[in-house]
């Protein structure tokens, strides 16, 4: 089931993504094109303009657009079609998940390609294989492993987390049955103030206990994995348990 | 589209009745083929279940039979049993006839005058 | 087995009860009406069934399973509103229907798209009101599902559709699965129910045959709802 839901979310998402990643990639071309014979106050407007704006609108209208298109199939438009298929949950859910971070992925080199097309200057990319070759020995042989390992892993998993939040929030609001939108909102402003307690206090017990900076922050890479899980098994628990489709 | 039914008596009689008009008229002749359920059902717009009971109401007074090996059901080609269906209908008739017309005021042997007298468009 | 069965089934909202106690029990191979004025619960007891609603306390079943994955794959539901994502070519939820449910008889569906006139290719949003609803009914009624839940689907249509939509009904039928019709157009279908429920208020009035309502009260099943609910 997995295989069918992932082929028909990226039958029913790709043209949209494909759209935005081809017009981040034209627009720098065309403004690039367009302001070579122009004069240079034109050029040192709409070049870094362009520089800017593409990048952010590409990561920005991806980020929404995904949000809106789970919203859709979960509370909105598709919600019939959705609810009704025999699949479980945590079978749509996964799915979102591969997706959000597949585009999410591509939004950020898209992004980086356009600051480039911009400025017809893909110093960039040189810089970061250079910094990968200049430091790939000290990446790869550091004095702490794990460290590096853990925030490997924690990079890795970082639009994971971000998806578990929104599935959350998608499900709390969800609770609230037509005031969905008060409930999302709540949860989004009550993680928010959680998240501020927590660092907070975690922060000065940490300080007060007298423990190193690595464990604090192996500590707080498992609080993030839990809560992300956590996220995760009440979006399922909502939506199989608590589901109010009206 | 579909047949019409009286209010307050089953479906299933009036199906079963309907049927036995069929097989009285010689619509379906003695021996002949009844049409099945599903036919029936679409025909008159009928739940299927209903003209189930309708035929086996047919089948316990052995009008109709269904067929061993042979699928769907047959109308009996026992003459006296035909006999006795268009009689009993033409008794039903008669009698309804009567009623009707003593509701008018005209007693049994008004009513054989008007027969009498009665003469058929060609 | 029952197909689906309800015990002490009750839908609340707030201190409202769209549902209350609600005990029944369905078998296979019936066209069962489900009959109330609006608002009396009967597309809340339909959606329960879907598996779109949760029941606030009692349980539902349909085959001895909980509402779920499994059940869904055996149920075919028809809302009584636009279920087919706008955007989306005919030709592409037919797809979809194949893709998702294992019953789905893609040349069935074919075949009364072809019959209903209804191309392919056309976008769901661009076919007008009394089309769209055929063509959900054309993929509602193409999977060989065990519980049929049609909710209100003779309302908004034409007479002959409406004929055309009970003909399909009728056609379907078999043994092995039971179709829940919610409606409060009772004279049109009458003649195709084999049972009845009534709910008044949220609450079951009566399960009953139309034989049996039509033996007991000398009436039409339509003529005994117009004096359970009259107002």
């Amino acid at each position: 089931m997995l295989g069918k839901v992932i082929k028909n979310d990226f039958k029913s998402q790709w043209k949209q993504f494909a759209l935005l990643f081809f017009s981040s990639l034209l627009i720098p071309v065309v403004i690039y094109l367009s302001t070579i014979k122009a004069d240079e106050n034109l050029q040192t407007v709409l070049r870094p303009m362009s520089a800017s704006l593409v990048p952010m609108t590409v990561t920005l209208m991806t980020f929404v657009w995904q949000v809106a298109i789970f919203g859709n199939d979960f509370n909105g438009k598709n919600a019939y079609l959705f609810h009704t298929i025999p699949v479980k949950m945590r079978t749509l859910i996964f799915s979102k998940c591969v997706f959000f971070y597949f585009w999410t992925l591509l939004s950020f080199i898209f992004a980086l390609l356009s600051v480039c097309l911009s400025l017809m200057d893909f110093t960039p990319f040189e810089e970061i294989s250079s910094f990968l070759v200049r430091n790939w020995n000290e990446l790869i042989t550091p004095d702490d492993y794990i460290f590096t390992v853990v925030t490997i892993i924690r990079a890795i998993f970082a639009p994971v987390c971000l998806f578990a939040f929104i599935c959350a929030a998608s499900a709390f609001g969800h609770l609230f049955g037509t005031r969905r939108v008060i409930g999302e909102i709540l949860f989004v402003a009550g993680m928010f103030l959680l998240a501020g307690i927590y660092l907070g206090t975690a922060v000065a017990e940490a300080s007060n206990l007298g423990l190193s900076g690595n464990t604090f922050y192996y500590f707080d890479c498992a609080v993030s994995l839990g809560v992300a899980i956590g996220f995760f098994i009440f979006t399922d628990w909502v939506y199989t348990k608590k589901i109010n489709i009206l | 589209m579909s047949w019409k039914f009286d209010d307050g008596t089953p479906i299933y009689l009036q199906i079963a009745e309907r049927i036995r008009e069929q097989i009285a008229s010689g619509e379906i002749s003695p021996g002949g083929k009844v049409p099945t359920v599903r036919e029936i059902a679409e025909l008159a717009g009928v739940n299927p279940n209903t003209v189930q009971r309708a035929l086996a109401e047919l089948e316990a007074s052995a009008l109709v039979a269904a067929e061993r090996g042979n699928g769907g059901r047959f109308v009996s080609d026992n003459p006296d049993l035909l006999a006795k269906l268009k009689h009993d209908m033409a008794r039903t008739a008669t009698g309804d006839f009567l009623a009707k017309m003593r509701k008018l005021g005209f007693e049994k042997a008004k009513t054989v005058g008007y027969l009498n007298e009665y003469k058929e468009e060609s | 087995m029952a197909l689906l069965e309800t015990k002490f089934l009750s839908k609340q909202y707030g201190k409202k009860f769209a549902l209350q106690d609600i005990n029944l029990n369905i078998e296979s191979g019936k066209i069962i009406g489900l009959c109330g004025p609006n608002g009396s619960g009967k597309t809340t007891l339909i959606k329960l069934a879907a598996g779109i609603l949760t029941p606030t306390s009692g349980n539902l079943t349909i085959g001895g399973t909980e509402i779920g994955p499994e059940t869904k794959a055996v149920v075919s539901y028809l809302p009584d509103k636009p279920f087919v994502p706008e955007f989306m070519k005919i030709k592409d939820i037919i797809a979809f229907f194949k893709e998702f449910y294992a019953d789905f008889d893609i040349n069935a569906a074919n075949e009364m798209l072809t019959r209903l006139d209804i191309d392919g290719n056309e976008t769901f949003k661009t076919l007008s009101k009394g089309t769209q609803e055929k063509a959900q009914l054309v993929l509602v009624m193409s999977r060989k599902a065990k519980l049929y839940l049609l909710d209100e689907p003779i309302g908004g249509v034409d007479p002959a559709a409406r004929d055309y939509i009970l003909n399909t009904i009728i056609s379907n039928y078999n043994a092995d699965s039971s179709v829940i019709i919610s409606t409060h157009l009772i004279a049109d279908i009458e003649n195709t129910l084999d049972e009845v429920i009534f709910i008044k208020y949220g609450k079951l009035f009566l399960h009953s045959t139309s034989d049996d309502i039509r033996e007991t009260h000398g009436m039409s099943v339509d003529a005994y709802f117009r004096e359970v609910f009259k107002c």
